[in-house]
């Protein structure tokens, strides 16, 4: 898919009016706590992934609309992974300065710019944080602060330790996508850890013009921030609602919304009848896999492509485009798990399952509903299978929603 | 029940393989005992990690130590009678640095990772090769895994009862 810069406010308005023409986004008739009328629904794709990365599967992707802050010099960034596991908006460098947006740059109290090295499991992005005006359907964040990947080597090098734990993945080839938003349940990627540990975590650096880098506590203002939280209104979480499949053996591409709001709108009230989970202070709550007794940090994760967990007695798929992950003999394979929620909501709800067999999928598809994941047996992760055919709600911490308070995952 | 009383009473702890010594960063992060390092290249931790052991427990076959940084992480190192890390693991809000703690297996891990169906952002892998196994998953905030090297395994140690 072509990346179409958008410099002129009039086809922002256009776009905008189109968004909330497809899905009706504001409602006016049902009443509201604190009803508002700003467009609040975005485009969710799953598809093969932007130009530069096709092959994606399982990828919920959005586009983004960054701005030079206080101007309208900006970019219009398709591809950009939806990841309910992270907080906070990355975007990859060379993207932007091909839309000839050039994001400021954060500084310390020493005059250093502010980087970042972002852990994910199997590798890391890396870059200065900047500051942009960031426009999600009808919503702005103004001068929010995002991680650019460099990719281009434009700003200090990564140290030595970042790197370190598998590879640099500032390129959209590799990362599988043009960045990534982070809508996860805090306000801050790092929080208060980042903040005064007498051992800065190497998350945070600050580089100086010589290029040598240091990591440093860097406060919670300056820190990369959940650009939902930064909105005016319908600032307290997010609904994913993404449809059922149609092929049980995966669907050439699906659609489906992100919307910004938890009880604001007509349209992201919370059902009466909803599961809410409760995390801790590292954002995970409890599972159990199939009567195990061992209660394994979890999340639901769309950034995840599958059920991500370990049954060894699961058969992994050996050859084909599906190397690694589940391949059962017989399938699709039921089986279950019991969530439980931490922190302020505790209860327990069972979901059944089913493991397909990737032999089966069908070639081209993109998104898979019984997709299963050969990994680790220290996490369980509720990947993209859990969201087709459910409404997901994240809870952002300290905000209320509805009857709640975040933390929360819930459906 | 296995006495290792060279390692027992002190801090230092099994360390580097010779690899990491000559790879290793600028000592801007922590470095731990490697897998697969030896009594050969003990390594006074305390400086470079910047944590400390904080407990050392013996099992039927194998000794654990744990390493607490002071960026928030704990390390578990499984040791053989003779000394030798075949196992590891760790959790904290952040990775470790796994170029050091893996030592000469950290190339077989960066070479899996590169050989995914699916590369880009993971939050939780599994690695199986013939000599080194591992699983890694988690966040910022919450990272949790553990590695091991199969032919390393003392014998008479079944892998479920190790205690990661």
């Amino acid at each position: 898919m072509v990346i179409i810069a958008i410099r002129r406010f009039a086809f922002m308005l256009a776009g905008l009016s189109l968004l909330t023409g497809c899905f009706g986004g504001n409602g006016t008739t049902a009443a509201t706590s604190a009803p508002t009328s700003t467009a609040n629904v975005t485009t969710v794709t799953v598809d093969s992934g932007p130009s530069s990365a096709n092959g994606q599967i399982n990828h919920a992707y959005v586009t983004v609309k960054v701005c030079e802050p206080g101007t309208q010099t900006c970019a219009s960034i398709d591809h950009v992974l939806l990841d309910t596991g992270s907080t906070g908006l990355r975007l990859v460098g060379s993207v932007l300065t091909a839309q000839k947006v050039a994001l400021p740059k954060e500084t310390d109290s020493q005059g250093q710019t502010i980087e970042e090295c972002m852990s994910f499991t199997g590798g890391q992005t890396w870059g200065p944080v900047v500051l942009a005006d960031v426009y999600l359907a009808g919503e702005q964040a103004s001068k929010a602060p995002l991680q650019l990947m460099d990719d281009a080597n434009s700003a200090a090098p990564a140290p030595a330790t970042c790197g370190a734990n598998g590879t640099l993945m500032n390129a959209a080839t590799g990362f599988g996508a043009n960045g990534v938003l982070g809508v996860g349940v805090f306000l801050q990627d790092c929080g208060q850890g980042c903040v005064s540990n007498s051992a800065p975590l190497p998350v945070y650096y600050g580089c100086s013009s010589a290029g040598a880098c240091t990591a440093e506590n860097t406060a919670l203002a300056l820190q990369v921030s959940n650009v939902v939280a930064q909105f005016a209104s319908d600032n307290n979480g997010v609904i994913v609602n993404l449809p059922n499949l149609a092929n049980a053996n995966g669907d050439a591409t699906v659609q489906g919304e992100l919307i910004f709001g938890l009880g604001t709108q007509s349209d992201n009230m919370l059902p009466a009848t909803l599961t809410v989970l409760g995390v801790d202070g590292s954002g995970n709550f409890h599972a159990n896999y199939n009567g195990s007794t061992t209660a394994l940090p979890a999340l639901i994760d769309s950034g995840t492509d599958s059920f991500a967990f370990n049954d060894s007695t699961i058969a992994v798929c050996s050859s084909g485009s599906f190397i690694g992950y589940y391949c059962p003999t017989v399938a699709p394979l039921a089986v279950s798990t019991v969530n439980t929620g931490l922190g302020q909501y505790t209860g327990s709800a069972t979901v059944n399952f089913a493991i397909g067999d990737p032999n089966t999928f069908v070639a081209g598809a993109t998104a898979f509903s019984g997709l299963g994941g050969g990994a680790g047996s220290t996490y369980f992760i509720w990947g993209m299978p859990f969201f087709f055919g459910r409404q997901i709600y994240v809870g952002i911490e300290q905000r209320s929603g509805g009857s709640y308070t975040g933390p929360f995952y819930a459906y | 029940m296995l006495h290792n009383h060279g390692m027992k009473a002190t801090p230092s702890i099994v360390a580097l393989a010779l690899g990491f010594l000559t790879l290793g960063p600028l000592c801007a992060g922590p470095a731990q005992a490697a897998l697969s390092g030896d009594t050969a290249s003990v390594h006074d931790d305390e400086i470079e990690l910047r944590g400390t052991v904080t407990a050392v427990a013996h099992f039927a076959g194998f000794e654990r130590r744990t390493l607490s940084t002071d960026t928030g992480l704990v390390i578990n190192e499984f040791l053989t009678p003779a000394g030798t890390v075949f196992a590891l693991s760790w959790s904290g809000p952040v990775l470790p640095d796994l170029r050091a703690l893996l030592g000469r297996h950290y190339s077989t891990y960066v070479a899996a990772l590169g050989q995914f169906a699916q590369p880009g952002l993971k939050r939780s892998l599994r690695i199986s090769t013939a000599d080194f196994v591992m699983e890694s998953a988690g966040h910022l905030r919450a990272f949790v895994g553990h590695a091991y090297v199969p032919s390393l395994l003392p014998g008479g140690v079944p892998l479920r009862d190790l205690p990661w």
